[in-house]
């Protein structure tokens, strides 16, 4: 809301406290531990043919009832392997998952599958990228809603039949009874992943984890589906966990972000903030390669190099090689992960320094640090992103 | 659908048009003839060497041969008064219509050269033999591969999926006539638990499919089908170990395939169970290239097997196939190669349809 509304100063007061009792009692109704997930010191490794690859270090993020948290990458920071290991689907024989994932308290790390079947689908549900690929191409849609109702024990087949089309109508699909008998390549790529989304719901999950949910569709059917979900989840206080390299679908819908790179947390914090001032070198780029308006004509920002493989992760600061704030000391020491005040988490060495204006390092300097050798127009561009 | 397989028929109609020339052709293109089994007789003269050629009309050209085997051509008259039949209409058209009842458009599949039965006959005789043995074989070995490939295939890099391999492999490795001989080797000559060969024990049955057979068979149904059973168990041992280790290799992968879909990661996330995983999700997409399969199993109940057939003396088409070749039999030859195009034409609609059934994808 714009602090200059037309409302008088005491109205506006007035229904303030009101949101914030309702937001109280809502807390109280659920009790101790506002907090669905709490995943502490997630660590993954995979087996693979020349040994064992860690693809995610020390992650710990937590959502709580109706919040929406971003965790964002790019492709290979590890982003949807932290959330495969949320919900218990790496394969046991091929990754090693350490660390706590607290679901409502309780633990689920070293659950047997059995209890983890009942998590999936009635606790925790995930919706994926490709819905084309992601649902069963020859099963029907109202099918694939009510098998999750039956597996769940919250109806025989006649009732949850039923109940599907139910659901296809929550997620505003017209026509619910006639696409419920339909096969997923007879729907849009829009109306499929609203199904996919009534399947997740189909469970009435605490927690519904959205893997790049927009990814594959139209620029206009995106926001649509993105607000579907976001709307959906905050009338049930389901809390979403959001995997999205688009930080413009970040901005729209979640409440914290978690920036991820090369399988470590970078940074975290709430959304508004975060994306205004964000404080990481690899956020403050990663910011300001969204392509903007006040920045029309001056080409896009990009940042130079590729993500380290896991198998190859640089030594000390794992971004130093791409970070234009880079000093020899980030290829030493590795930072942590340390809070810098309201709500807000930061890895980086020189943190307190980029806070307080810090200018780029020279490409000479750089160099000397191992990082890029080729000459980068940094400058230029931090101005216009400023 | 219908529309589809309507315009498939026709389509294959030309296709087996252009299968039966080509046929043709390499058949007559191999060296020698159906003489050339009196070559060596002192008392067969060129004369009648001659006549003998004349009479089965293989001193025409080629094409004029091919065009009164399909029956385009009267065998009565020559050159192009040959093309219309007695009625003055073009010879190709129906009896009622042209006159002319040889050839294969007239349903008229010729003699044998062999010993002048009618091709027609000789087929008929032999396609129930093959069909028996062939239907069993197939259902047997087909259903056993689902069964590994799945069990396999669902588990694989276990021990079981090990062993399976190796011994599948080790089975299918065997040439047809090894391990037809050792089974009759062993089962037959040292166990005496089966008969040698043949489809009927000679001294309670008449031969099979025999004017006396079917009398027989009304008579005694139990001992013959008792009888029939034990012939059936090595040639269909045989048939099921060669053909096992190709199929259930088929199914193992696709079952595999389907495993690492997404649909299936999806049918995990929503907690489902593993019976359900496996049979709705995994087997129900992995299994649909497999179906399509059946159908291209369908020619073998109809060609039969020559190796399995010859070996145990199986009074099948397999078996007539290697007589006729070696008495260069050309109509009976064209007849069963005819049949046999056909049927694989029938197979490949049999799988499109059986696609289009079994994945919604698929539109005909």
């Amino acid at each position: 809301m714009s602090p200059r509304t037309t409302r008088t100063p005491r109205a506006a007061s007035r229904t303030a406290a009101v949101s914030r009792t309702a937001a109280v009692s809502r807390a109280k109704a659920t009790g101790r531990n506002k907090n669905v997930v709490e995943v502490t010191n997630l660590n993954v490794s995979f087996r693979t043919a020349t040994g064992v690859i860690k693809v995610v270090e020390n992650v710990s993020f937590s959502v709580a009832k109706g919040e929406c948290l971003a965790v964002v990458g790019e492709s290979g920071s590890g982003k949807s392997v932290s959330a495969l290991a949320t919900i218990g689907l790496l394969a046991k024989n091929q990754a090693i998952v350490e660390g706590s994932v607290k679901f409502l308290g309780e633990e689920l790390l070293g659950k047997p599958e059995s209890y983890m079947r009942k998590i999936r689908g009635g606790g925790i549900s995930m919706i994926f990228q490709e819905p084309l690929s992601a649902l069963n191409p020859v099963t029907t849609i109202g099918e694939q809603i009510a098998e999750v109702l039956v597996a769940h024990d919250r109806g025989n087949w006649k009732t949850a039949n039923a109940k599907a089309i139910e659901y296809l109508e929550q997620v505003e699909i017209a026509q619910p009874a006639r696409r419920a008998k339909q096969y997923p390549h007879e729907l849009s790529g829009g109306m499929r992943q609203r199904a996919m989304i009534a399947m997740a719901l189909a469970g009435e999950p605490e927690l519904i984890i959205a893997d790049e949910p927009t990814t594959a569709l139209d620029v206009t059917i995106q926001a649509q589906v993105l607000d579907l979900l976001r709307r959906t989840t905050r009338e049930r206080g389901t809390a979403l966990l959001l995997i999205t390299h688009d930080l413009g679908v970040v901005a729209e819908t979640a409440d914290r972000v978690a920036v991820m790179y090369a399988g470590q947390i970078v940074e975290e914090g709430p959304a508004a903030t975060l994306l205004r001032k964000p404080a990481s070198p690899y956020a403050i780029d990663l910011v300001s390669s969204i392509p903007s308006y006040e920045r029309r004509g001056k080409g896009l920002s990009t940042i130079s190099g590729n993500v380290p493989s896991p198998a190859h992760f640089p030594t000390g600061c794992r971004f130093h090689p791409r970070c234009r704030f880079a000093v020899a000391a980030c290829a030493k020491t590795m930072p942590q992960l340390e809070s810098t005040g309201g709500g807000r988490a930061v890895r980086c060495l020189r943190a307190d320094e980029i806070a307080r204006g810090a200018r780029p390092t020279s490409t000479a300097k750089r160099a000397a640090a191992g990082g890029a050798k080729r000459p980068v127009k940094a400058p230029a561009k931090r101005k216009a992103a400023r | 659908m219908l529309k589809f397989v309507l315009r498939r028929i026709g389509a294959s109609l030309l296709i087996l048009l252009g299968t039966t020339v080509l046929i043709y052709a390499l058949l007559l293109a191999a060296p020698g003839g159906p003489e050339q089994k009196y070559a060596n007789n002192p008392r067969f003269t060129p004369q009648q060497r001659q006549a003998y050629v004349k009479a089965l009309g293989l001193d025409k050209p080629i094409p004029v041969q091919y065009c009164r085997w399909l029956g385009a051509c009267r065998r009565d008259a020559d050159g192009l008064d040959a093309l219309l039949g007695t009625t003055g209409l073009p010879t190709i058209l129906p009896t009622f219509l042209s006159g002319v009842d040889t050839g294969i458009a007239h349903g008229d599949f010729g003699f044998s050269y062999e010993n002048g039965s009618r091709v027609i006959d000789r087929l008929a005789g032999a396609l129930l033999p093959t069909f028996i043995l062939g239907s069993l074989s197939a259902l047997i070995w087909l259903s056993l591969a689902v069964v590994l490939g799945v069990a396999t295939g669902l588990k694989s890099g276990g021990r079981f999926d090990n062993i399976v391999s190796v011994v599948t492999y080790v089975l299918n490795s065997f040439p047809t006539f090894i391990l037809g001989f050792a089974l009759i080797w062993i089962f037959a000559v040292t166990l005496h638990l089966t008969p040698v060969s043949g489809m009927t024990d000679g001294r309670l049955s008449p031969a099979f499919g025999s004017d006396a057979y079917w009398p027989y068979f009304a008579s005694q149904a139990g001992t013959a089908i008792a009888d029939l059973a034990r012939h059936l168990i090595l040639p269909v041992v045989t048939l099921v170990t060669v053909s096992i280790a190709g199929d259930s290799r088929y199914v193992r992968q696709s079952v595999i395939e389907s495993m690492g879909m997404e649909h299936v990661r999806t049918a995990r996330s929503k907690g489902l169970s593993s019976l359900r995983i496996n049979t709705r999700h995994i087997l129900r997409t992995g299994l649909i290239p497999f179906a399509t399969n059946l159908g291209l199993a369908f020619p073998f109940l109809v060609s039969g097997a020559l190796v399995t057939e010859t070996i145990f003396s199986w009074p099948g088409v397999g078996r007539l196939t290697v007589t006729a070749i070696g008495n260069l039999d050309y109509p009976v030859l064209m007849g069963i190669l005819t049949i046999g195009a056909a049927a694989v034409a029938i197979g490949n609609l049999i799988s499109d349809v059986l696609y289009a059934v079994l994945d919604p994808r698929v539109r005909l």
